[in-house]
């Protein structure tokens, strides 16, 4: 049982003091008898609360009560509802139930992340040598040779706008074909396997659509940055080889 | 010598400090002063907290220590902080132990580490934190049950900030990873071990 802490509103009823959470809990073990309880003064209380303390009322706490509220309205309806009625809607408070025990371990977590929070805003004035996060460890162990070697990334910015530029110019027939990225990647990794080397031009034509030479160009990123191909260039051109190891 | 069970290890561990007991006065003034000053200097090398056994076995072999002067000497360095007003604070974290700063002195550190205490978790991060910590381990779907929202990218977050590992699979449908608290979220929380967590009442 977690004791209410000062953030939880405590409601004051004919035959219960305490949180929503503990008057759900204690209703489920059937503690508590629903129809006992006297949900209009619940009601009341957090209207009156919600008067009262407008402005601290988070929207949290808000969005608690109504989820809650609705849960214990509709078991007291279900209970005042004539025997026969009872039967047919079996079935369904029965997974409504099942959610109690989540909604509590929820709120347990809840009230878990708080404390954790405080723990660390309590840690956070204390420094030791090496706490700030070193970079994230690199998960191959193949030494990372770089993608772009003697080619930078704006040389290559350069190039593909030159051919979207040209593309632009030429007639096209208009066409519904929609290019996706990861059909590119694997286009442009499968021809990496058959061939020395690729020519930039052999990938990024005037004549495709600006559509494809763009989602070529990606594809071509994201394959530099995973290091699964490099850039080169040789005689002036752009070259696409498949990345060395080692 | 033969390594049996673990109970065996620590009667014989006993039986051989019985015997330094036996055999070795206890540390003299200017001896004892060495061996908390080199301690000191091992705590303040290190990156990250030390488990005691490894300090103790590395002054062991320079220093006859009895079992319970290693110890004594860890006190003393302890009290020497609080005694000369040093700006630092011997603690126990993460399964060993570790020279931080004590609080006053955080803002200036804070400033001069680049003014981000290594960035405060979101509340969300907290709470599946939280979960994780509690019932770890635990798989994904699990957490989500808990929560009623997707996880995947604060799980993703906590992975790449080395929070939280995983740490096998279950054996049920779609083999789901289950994940576990690091021994960095215990340094991250100031936490000595994953049960010295506040308490659920």
């Amino acid at each position: 049982m977690i004791p209410p802490s000062t953030a939880t509103p405590v409601f004051s009823l004919s035959h219960f003091e305490g949180s929503l959470e503990l008057l759900l809990k204690l209703v489920h073990e059937e503690e508590l008898d629903v129809g006992d309880l006297q949900l209009s003064h619940l009601m009341e209380q957090f209207a009156a609360r919600y008067k009262t303390q407008l402005a601290s009322l988070a929207l949290e706490q808000g969005a608690e009560f109504i989820s809650m509220a609705s849960l214990l309205f509709y078991l007291k309806t279900q209970r005042l509802l004539p025997p026969e009625h009872q039967e047919k809607i079996e079935e369904e408070p029965f997974s409504f139930l099942q959610l109690l025990p989540q909604v509590a371990d929820y709120c347990r977590f809840k009230n878990l992340a708080n404390l954790l929070a405080k723990q660390e805003e309590q840690q956070s004035p204390h420094f030791f040598r090496g706490l700030l996060p070193s970079p994230p460890v690199e998960k191959e162990s193949s030494p990372i040779v770089p993608a772009l070697r003697e080619v930078s990334l704006d040389d290559l910015a350069q190039a593909i706008k030159q051919v979207l530029a040209q593309a632009a110019k030429q007639p096209k027939v208009i066409r519904e074909e929609t290019f996706r990225v990861s059909d590119k990647i694997r286009l442009i990794a499968h021809l990496l396997t058959t061939t020395k080397r690729l020519s930039f031009e052999s990938l990024f034509s005037p004549d495709r659509s600006k559509e494809e030479l763009i989602v070529t160009f990606l594809a071509l990123l994201e394959l530099l940055k995973n290091h699964k191909a490099q850039v080169q260039e040789d005689l002036g051109r752009f070259w696409i080889l498949p990345p060395t190891l080692g | 010598m033969q390594r049996e069970l673990n109970f065996s290890d620590t009667c014989l561990a006993t039986f051989e400090d019985e015997e330094q007991e036996l055999q070795h006065p206890p540390l003299s003034h200017h001896d004892r002063k060495q061996a908390k000053l080199t301690l000191e200097a091992m705590l303040f090398s290190s990156p990250e907290p030390v488990p005691k056994e490894k300090l103790r076995e590395i002054l062991k072999e320079h220093w006859p220590l009895k079992r319970g002067e290693f110890s004594q000497i860890l006190q003393d360095l302890q009290e020497d902080y609080t005694r000369e007003d040093r700006p630092f604070q011997l603690d126990e974290i993460a399964g060993g132990l570790v020279l931080r700063t004590k609080e006053v002195y955080g803002p200036f550190v804070e400033k001069l580490l680049g003014g981000r205490r290594a960035e405060r978790l979101s509340s969300a991060a907290m709470e599946v934190l939280a979960i994780i910590a509690y019932k770890q381990p635990i798989t994904r779907p699990a957490i989500e049950a808990i929560r009623g929202v997707d996880s995947s990218g604060v799980v993703a977050s906590l992975l790449e900030r080395d929070l939280i590992h995983a740490v096998g699979k279950l054996e049920a449908p779609g083999r789901p990873s289950l994940y576990a608290t690091t021994n960095r979220f215990l340094q991250h929380f100031g936490l000595k071990n994953a049960t010295d967590l506040p308490d659920i009442v």
